[in-house]
Order: C-alpha cells, then sequence, then structure tokens
C-alpha cells in the first residue's frame, strides 16, 4: 500500500485513480523528478554538470546503463551538487524502478519514450 | 552517521514517540534508518558539521488528522519537531532541523491541490505543491491562470510563501498574494484563519484579513503553528507580454540604474519583480569558472571582461517585463527605454535578440511564471559548489545599492569568493540576493565561508541594514541584530511561542525564536 498511494501522490492529482492499480513507473519518476535537471541541454543543471565528464552523454536520458546499486546510492545521498531525495519524495520501490529505468540502455530508453508517445 | 536524540529527551521517551508516530502514520512513513532514509534529511551544503543539524528521525503525514496526531504525541514526549514542505530551500539549510536532534515533520506526502479557482484566479494546495506540480496541473487543466515560481522550481509553493519568498512576475511578493489559512496549533487544535474562521465562509479565500487582529502573518518564518494549507492568488494570463533586458556597461551605473528604476515601480510602470543582476550570477547559470580563470581568489577583471564579451552582458543587466494588451505595454515600454536606456552604454534586448542564450531563457520563462532550474547551475560554477544566500533589503535609491553592493563585494572579495549577486526590486524595497558559492570538499573553504557570512550580517547591521531569510546557522545572530528597545520584538516573539507552544515542540530556534525550556541553546 506504501507504494502504491505514494506513487498516486507523487504523480498528482490528474493522475491518481489510473495509477493507483499500477506498478512503478520507472520513466514516468524520472519524468516526474529527474527532467528538470537531467534533461537534454546546458539549462539543466544536472547535465551541465555531467558534461565535464560525459561530453558525449550529458544528460541521462542519452547515457550508458547505469548500475541499479549505483543509482540508489546517489539519490539517496546525493553527488557533489545533486542534493539527495528524501523517502517522502521517492519510495524504495519507486526508487527500485528508477533504478530500473537507468539501468537500461539509451537505445531502450528511447524505445520507451517512443512507444509512449 | 550516528543517532542524535533531542536535548532533554532519552531513549525510552523517544520509542514511545515513534511507537505513537507509527501507528498515527504507519510504519513506512517514520522514518529512522541512519544509513538509507535519513542522510537526506541533512543540511546537504553544511559548511559547518552535519550533525550540527542531523535529525533524529523523520515522520511524513499524508493528511491534517495525522499531523494532528504526530503534533500530540510529540507534546506527550517532549519531541521538538521541524516541520518542512518539500525541503528544498537548500540555501537557507534545506530540510534539515535547526536543533540536532529534532523530528522532521516532513509535509511532502501531503501534495494535493484542493482547488483551482478560475474565476476568482486563485489556489488552494498542500504544502508538499512544488511550483512544478502546479504549473504541470494549471496546463493539464488548460488554465488561464499563471502561477510565481521562485528560482529553481522545485521549491514548495507553500513552504516558500511562509518563508517570505519572492517571485518574479507581478505577484512575485508572494505573502501579499496570500489567502485563508490552516494551521495545526502545538495542542493539535486545527485553526482556519481570518475570513475562514467563518463557518461556512464564502469569502476565505478572496478577502486576506477577516476581523480582529490578522494572523496569518504570525505563521510565517515562525514556529507558532503548522500550517497545513493555504490560498494563494494567481495572476489570470494578460492579453501580452513582452520581457526585456537592459545590459550596462561599468559598475557604477548600478546607482543611476536603481534611482531611474524606482520611479517606475512606484507607478507600476515596470508591474513585476524586476531585476538588476550582477554580471557573475549571469555568468556562473551558464559557465564554469575555470573556463576563464584557473587561480583562486576573485576572478580578475580580464578574465570578466571576456565574459561580457562571449556572453553578450553587461557589468549589470536589468531584467522587467511588460504585461497587457498591446498600446498599454507599448506606452510603458516608451517609458521605459526613455529613462533606462539613456544611460550611455546601455543596451536593451527582447526575445528575437537573444534566442539560445540560457541566462535570458530562464529569466523570461519565470518572469512568465514558469518554472524551471537553471538557476541551481549556479553550483556549476566551481567544482562540487554549494551555496548559502546572503540576503539583506535595501531601498530603492542608488546610494543604498552602491553602498550595499560595495559592503558585500569588499568582503567577499578580500575573502577569496566572487561576488555573484542580484538585487530583486519590489514595491518600495531591493532584495539584495547575494549567493556565497563554496566548494563543498574543501573544508577550509566552507570554514571561511561560513566566518564570511557572520561578519557580512554584522557589517550589514551596522549600516542599518537586515536580513530577511537566513540560514539555519545564523538564525540566532540575525535575530539578535533586530534588538531595538532592549530587544522588545524578540521579548515578544518569545511570549507567543511560551503561549502558544508551551511544551516547546514546534521548529526550536526557527528564526531565533527558542521555547522557554530550549531558550539556552541559542545565541
Amino acid at each position: 500500500m506504501k507504494t502504491l498511494l505514494s506513487l498516486a501522490v507523487g504523480l498528482g492529482l490528474g493522475t491518481l485513480s489510473s495509477t493507483l492499480l499500477a506498478e512503478p513507473d520507472g520513466r514516468a519518476l524520472f519524468e516526474q523528478y529527474c527532467t528538470v535537471c537531467h534533461d537534454r541541454g546546458m539549462e539543466y543543471p544536472g547535465t551541465a554538470r555531467l558534461a565535464d565528464r560525459w561530453p558525449q552523454q550529458p544528460s541521462l536520458l542519452d547515457r550508458e546503463p547505469l548500475e541499479p546499486d549505483y543509482v540508489r546510492r546517489i539519490v539517496r545521498h546525493g553527488l557533489n551538487m545533486m542534493p539527495p531525495f528524501r523517502p517522502s519524495e521517492i519510495s524504495a520501490r519507486e526508487l527500485d524502478a528508477l533504478a530500473r529505468y537507468l539501468s537500461t540502455s539509451a537505445a531502450q530508453k528511447n524505445k520507451i519514450e517512443d512507444k509512449e508517445k | 552517521m550516528e543517532r542524535i536524540l533531542p536535548p532533554q529527551v532519552n531513549g525510552e521517551a523517544f520509542r514511545g514517540f515513534v511507537a505513537e508516530a507509527q501507528k498515527a502514520v504507519g510504519r513506512d512513513y517514520v522514518y529512522l534508518d541512519l544509513e538509507w532514509e535519513l542522510p537526506a534529511y541533512n543540511d546537504e551544503y553544511a559548511t559547518l558539521p552535519k550533525a550540527l543539524h542531523q535529525p533524529s528521525a523523520a515522520v511524513a503525514p499524508a493528511n491534517v488528522a495525522q499531523v494532528q496526531a504526530v503534533v500530540r504525541a510529540a507534546g506527550r514526549y517532549g519531541i521538538p519537531l521541524w516541520p518542512i514542505s518539500t525541503g528544498k530551500n537548500f540555501a537557507y539549510g534545506g530540510p534539515a532541523p535547526r536543533l540536532a536532534g529534532a523530528v522532521v515533520l516532513d509535509l511532502k506526502r501531503m501534495n494535493r491541490i484542493l482547488e483551482v479557482n478560475e474565476k476568482h484566479a486563485y489556489a488552494v494546495v498542500e504544502p508538499g505543491v512544488s511550483y512544478m506540480d502546479m504549473y504541470r496541473h494549471l496546463q493539464s487543466i488548460g488554465s488561464k491562470l499563471w502561477i510565481d515560481p521562485a528560482a529553481p522550481g522545485w521549491g514548495g509553493m507553500l513552504g516558500n510563501l511562509v518563508d517570505h519568498g519572492a517571485g518574479y512576475t507581478p505577484y512575485g511578493d508572494h505573502l501579499l498574494m496570500q489567502c485563508g489559512m490552516e494551521v495545526v496549533l502545538a495542542d493539535g487544535t486545527i485553526a482556519h484563519t481570518a475570513m475562514g474562521a467563518l463557518p461556512g465562509s464564502r469569502t476565505t479565500h478572496l478577502y486576506k484579513y477577516g476581523l480582529g487582529p490578522w494572523a496569518d502573518g504570525l505563521f510565517t518564518q515562525s514556529n507558532f503553528g503548522v500550517v497545513t494549507r493555504i490560498g494563494i492568488w494567481l495572476m489570470p494570463e494578460p492579453p501580452g507580454y513582452t520581457p526585456f533586458m537592459i545590459t550596462y556597461e561599468r559598475e557604477e551605473d548600478l546607482y543611476e540604474v536603481t534611482e531611474r528604476v524606482r520611479p517606475l515601480k512606484l507607478n507600476n510602470i515596470i508591474p513585476n519583480a524586476a531585476t538588476t543582476v550582477e554580471m557573475l550570477w549571469e555568468a556562473a547559470v551558464q559557465k564554469q569558472r575555470r573556463h576563464y580563470h584557473t587561480g583562486k581568489g576573485p576572478l580578475p577583471e580580464s578574465a570578466r571582461k571576456k565574459l561580457r564579451a562571449d556572453l553578450q552582458i553587461g557589468v549589470w543587466n536589468f531584467y522587467g517585463a511588460v504585461y497587457g494588451p498591446a498600446p498599454i505595454m507599448e506606452n510603458n515600454l516608451e517609458i521605459i527605454r526613455d529613462s533606462l536606456t539613456s544611460i550611455p552604454g546601455a543596451k536593451i534586448y527582447f526575445d528575437d535578440d537573444r534566442k539560445g542564450d540560457i541566462g535570458w531563457e530562464y529569466r523570461r520563462q519565470l518572469m512568465r511564471g514558469i518554472p524551471n532550474m537553471t538557476e541551481y547551475n549556479q553550483m556549476n560554477w566551481i567544482p562540487n559548489g554549494g551555496h548559502m544566500d546572503f540576503s539583506p533589503i535595501s531601498p530603492v535609491t542608488g546610494e543604498d545599492a552602491m553602498r550595499q553592493y560595495s559592503l558585500i563585494r569588499d568582503r567577499v572579495n578580500r575573502a577569496g569568493f566572487d561576488y555573484i549577486g542580484e538585487m530583486l526590486v519590489g514595491w518600495r524595497d531591493m532584495h539584495h540576493i547575494f549567493a556565497l558559492v563554496y566548494d563543498l570538499q574543501d573544508e577550509a573553504e566552507k570554514r571561511r565561508a561560513n566566518q564570511l557570512f557572520g561578519e557580512l550580517i554584522d557589517a550589514a547591521a551596522a549600516e542599518g541594514y537586515g536580513e530577511y531569510r537566513t540560514h539555519l546557522d545564523f538564525m540566532d545572530k540575525i535575530a539578535g541584530t533586530y534588538n531595538w528597545n532592549d530587544a522588545a520584538q524578540q521579548r515578544q516573539r518569545e511570549r507567543l511561542k511560551d503561549a502558544l507552544d508551551p511544551s516547546g515542540i514546534l521548529g526550536p530556534g526557527k528564526m531565533g525564536i527558542w521555547p522557554q525550556r530550549l531558550r539556552k541553546e541559542g545565541v
């Protein structure tokens, strides 16, 4: 119940009824919490930061697969300028779904994106 | 990381509270894990050891009844609570409590948008609603209402407002646009303020003051109650919007710009919270310092000159906007142009002139009520950047603007930091925001930043300037500068605190207000 409720809350009123019965959707969570800093473009602070180390794939949308455990640690502990996210924002189960999404390849992410469109 | 219990609380009392809190909100929403849950409640950009503001636990209720239950349990066990909404106020301490060992009352899960009223142009929200959430919601329902987002836009609408935050549209003075409030008091009572105190009131969110003393302000920047719901007036979408930017070449132009902006603001020719931005603020949101200078200390003039050329910016950069039907915008723009561009070297830019410019684009969005995170790029100015904001209020005069600018710049540069600042012009004041950016991996630099901040407070107070908001570390010190007539205001607040919260459980130390039993904790 914990995850179902918190996911519904996290996604806002408009999606409440449709998400109550759904499993956490990693891509939706990424869009809700991560794209504001990690979308494509140097106006996004996370992307601008990562451009130093990953100039060819600074946006997490284009990044090579990330280890799920690495994602969990960064989300809960932050990394340099990135502050951590609290369990009231992203629950443990949502974090698992988010980590799974970020562990897919850029091609797979784009495939999911196209399918959604 | 080891657990820190609140002062005057033993393990038995803490466990008793935790058990009651778990019963109230569910075990899943009482966070105790020191490895995976509580680190996110620390002050991520702390310049002093994080343990100084480390909570013992966090509790996340989902509704007001659960807030009441948690507050009552805290009262029974003497547990200090630190309420937060979205917890994104990182320049001032983020979600961390002032008092080590306090339990964070995390209201993020209370994120319902309770009402959007198109006819009367307002919304009613719970604490967990961010600017991003509200913007997305308004878009999804096809609303013709604008929000006034703070920068960056992941902040909470309620939390920012009760912390006296500001934005960049004509609704930039957030507290001014507040109307109606629900508060849980320290004994668990729910109170509705002003018109909302009338059962069945039809004007709760239309008239701010009700009858008798207006109490809403007492629950802002305070620890007298937990605000669980708020009415916020929203701006109807105007028929037109024209943002502009004017660049100025010389440091001393700040004097004349400020003198000329004052009448334009007083007469509402420029209706929005217009902003005079120093060049390094512009640079920091889109460039990295090391690409212009790799040495320590303030950026040399040669590097500053190259930045100005590369970014097509001035030493000062004024951002404003006009709104309304085309004839009104054209008329006001003519007055603005006559006044602000007749300063030698001034250049005016509009949207078509600055396509693809990151600094322009995020300002254009903010003045139009579109939240974004671009300003967070300031932390990219240096590797591993963190920041605290020093925020004195200034009169809108050239003399005061120059005095405050010099006061801060000189001390900041002497301490080896860059001056990254802006002056946001409100109705009759300027919020002077200096973003003190430091390297989170450099302990010596962090200590220096903390010391500098304290020096700035003293120097500003000596010149008659006070800050409007501050980081956890400096709440006591700044509260101490508001000490006229033997600190009569502070003593009044303490009397209110003792009357409204005799157990002293709500937000101990918030803005220098301590409950009687912990008053010695303050400075």
